[in-house]
This record gives C-alpha cells, sequence and structure tokens, in this order.
C-alpha cells in the first residue's frame, strides 16, 4: 500500500507535487490561521485529489477548525475525506490515529501544556500509522537539520507513546527545518517505526520538498 | 617599444587618475545619501520632513504606516472571517473511501479531561 504524504503547505497546497497512490494525509498546517478563503481553497484542493483514501488533521495554524470545529465536518462532507484527529480509523486493514497536538507554543492553536500532553500520549490508542501534526522529541524536529538534536523541539510524550506502542509508521510536520527526512527507530524486540516529518516547506516559507510516498 | 613616462610626466599622470577616482568617490557618496533620504510632502508637494533611511523620523513613520495597515486590516473585518462556514448545498455525493471508526473506550474522557485543563 501506497501512502502520500504532505502537511505545512501554507496556502500554495494546489502548487504541491502530489504523487499517485492509495491514502492521501494532510498532517496539518494547510492554512495560515483557518479563516473561510482558506478553508474554502483546501475544500478545492482535497475534492480534487483522485486518491481513493484522504484523511487529513488540522495543525497549530487552522484557529478556524479549533474555534468552529464544525468547520471539519464540512470539508469531509465537500470532499470526501475524513478528519482523523482524536480518531482511530481503519481503511484497508490499517489502523490510524490522528492529533493535530503540538507542545504549547505562544499563542498558536492545538498546543498541549506539558501536563495536558502526558494525559494524552499516555492514554493515547494504539495504531499502525499515527498521524501528529508535530514531532516526537529529538526525532526530525530540529529547526535546521544542521543542528540535530542540539535543539529538538517535539513533544517528549508522544515519543515515549511511540516507544510504548512502536507503531509501523508515524507522519508529522510542523518543523519545516526537517521536512522531506525519514529516520528509521529499530527496537529490541526487532520491530522497526519508520518515522516521516512530511513538510513540503522550509523554514522561509517557500515550497521545496513534493509529497513524501510511504510504501507499508 | 612601449612609451613609459617617468619624472613628472608619471607623477602628473597618477595625479589625474587619483582625483578622477576621488571624485568619483564623492559623487557616488553623494547619490547614496540622496537615495538614503526620505521625504513626506503634502498634497501640494510641501515639505513635511526629511528623515533618512534607519533614523529616528523613519521608525516613526514605519510605525505610524504599520498601525494604519493593522487598524485597517482589523476594520475591514479579516480577522473576523474565521468563522462556521455555511453548510447549506453541501455536496454530499463525494465519493468516500471506506473508512470505518474504531471506538476506542475511555478514550473520549481522556480527551475531556485534557480540555478540562485548558
Amino acid at each position: 500500500m501506497k501512502l502520500i504524504a504532505l502537511s505545512d503547505s501554507h496556502n500554495a497546497t494546489n502548487r504541491v507535487e502530489i504523487s499517485d497512490g492509495d491514502i492521501l494525509i494532510h498532517a496539518g498546517d494547510f492554512s495560515f490561521q483557518g479563516i473561510a478563503s482558506e478553508i474554502q481553497d483546501f475544500i478545492e484542493w482535497m475534492k480534487e485529489q483522485p486518491h481513493k483514501h484522504k484523511l487529513w488533521i488540522a495543525g497549530n495554524h487552522e484557529r478556524g477548525i479549533e474555534d468552529f470545529p464544525d468547520n471539519s465536518k464540512v470539508i469531509d462532507n465537500r470532499t470526501g475525506a475524513t478528519y482523523i484527529h482524536d480518531k482511530v480509523v481503519e481503511v484497508e486493514g490499517l489502523k490510524f490515529f490522528g492529533s493535530n497536538f503540538t507542545p504549547e507554543f505562544n499563542n498558536w492553536v492545538f498546543g498541549l501544556t506539558d501536563r495536558q500532553s502526558k494525559i494524552f500520549w499516555e492514554n493515547a490508542p494504539e495504531a499502525d500509522v499515527v498521524v501528529c501534526h508535530g514531532p516526537p522529541h529529538t526525532i526530525l524536529d530540529s529547526v535546521t537539520p544542521e543542528y540535530k538534536h542540539e535543539r529538538p523541539l517535539g513533544c517528549k510524550h508522544f515519543l515515549s507513546y511511540i516507544e510504548r506502542v512502536k507503531p509501523k509508521v508515524t507522519i508529522f510536520g510542523h518543523i519545516h527545518g526537517s521536512g522531506g527526512m525519514h529516520k528509521t527507530i529499530e527496537w529490541d524486540d526487532g520491530s522497526k517505526t519508520e518515522c516521516y516529518n512530511v513538510s513540503v516547506m522550509n523554514e522561509q516559507y517557500q515550497l521545496t520538498n513534493p509529497s513524501t510516498i510511504i510504501e507499508i | 617599444m612601449k612609451n613609459i613616462k617617468v619624472g613628472i610626466d608619471a607623477f602628473n599622470d597618477l595625479a589625474q587618475s587619483h582625483d578622477a577616482h576621488v571624485k568619483e568617490v564623492e559623487r557616488l557618496q553623494k547619490e547614496l545619501d540622496e537615495l538614503n533620504k526620505l521625504k513626506l510632502v503634502d498634497q501640494k508637494g510641501e515639505l513635511l520632513l526629511e528623515c533618512r533611511i534607519g533614523d529616528k523620523n523613519h521608525q516613526l513613520l514605519l510605525e505610524v504606516g504599520l498601525n494604519t495597515i493593522l487598524e485597517k486590516f482589523v476594520k475591514e473585518g479579516n480577522l473576523g472571517s474565521l468563522k462556521q462556514l455555511d453548510c447549506e448545498g453541501i455536496d454530499i455525493s463525494a465519493e468516500k473511501g471506506k473508512v470505518n471508526i474504531v471506538d476506542i473506550p475511555g478514550f473520549e474522557d481522556t480527551v475531556d479531561e485534557v480540555n478540562s485543563i485548558k
């Protein structure tokens, strides 16, 4: 099965190179604020995508989804996509869990304090593929790749969740500087978790990456 | 054979070249000074304020400009367009791939707990 994933397209979604595949996944930040016109543009784009299944979550920029949660239903109904925040969905025999959350930062939306994040991830359900807007701690979460792990910005509790659940794939974005990169975690029991930062923009908000193709 | 100047002739040539160079540098400096000058004039062209890029008056002008832009943005309701989209006329015929929502016992309580902490 081929997953096609992207995130952080910030109103340039229709200019991203999208590959053919079975399941299209947008991992948040399709807009700058989630105002009505931006949501409308996202609807137009998503509706046109030919993939059999389409899943999406929101990101820290989508205030129009946090303040008006029913907008997610409008997007789903008009595009045939499925909003998977706080949900597990089963598609073609695979379980997907989605979360919009990132560690709280300034005045952005869908941010969790450390305490909230701990409760959330300790109780988050198991899944084969986890789609979260923000990265786990130390996994492709640096502002620029040169910093490597010196400035990790990801969520520690999300990392603990991955250590507990060991999903086959984790997909995230948010930190543009590590966009388009892939890392494999090998566990003691021989299993692996493939991690993908699927941001299509760089730190200067320029489109630099195509959608990511993930074979599973 | 190449005509090579020596003595006072060579010195005069060098002095002329140096003078020309200094004049060109002065001209460019003046041009740069002019480019760095900003003039605020009224509708009749009367000079209201003259400043240089980066000085205090320029900073004040930028602040006034930004405040005006922000005021316009708020007044025109751009921030207000965060809203619930109209649900009428939804095209529910969009073909949806088969997606089964999986029940997660207890997780709703976790979400409620997380939200209640905010």
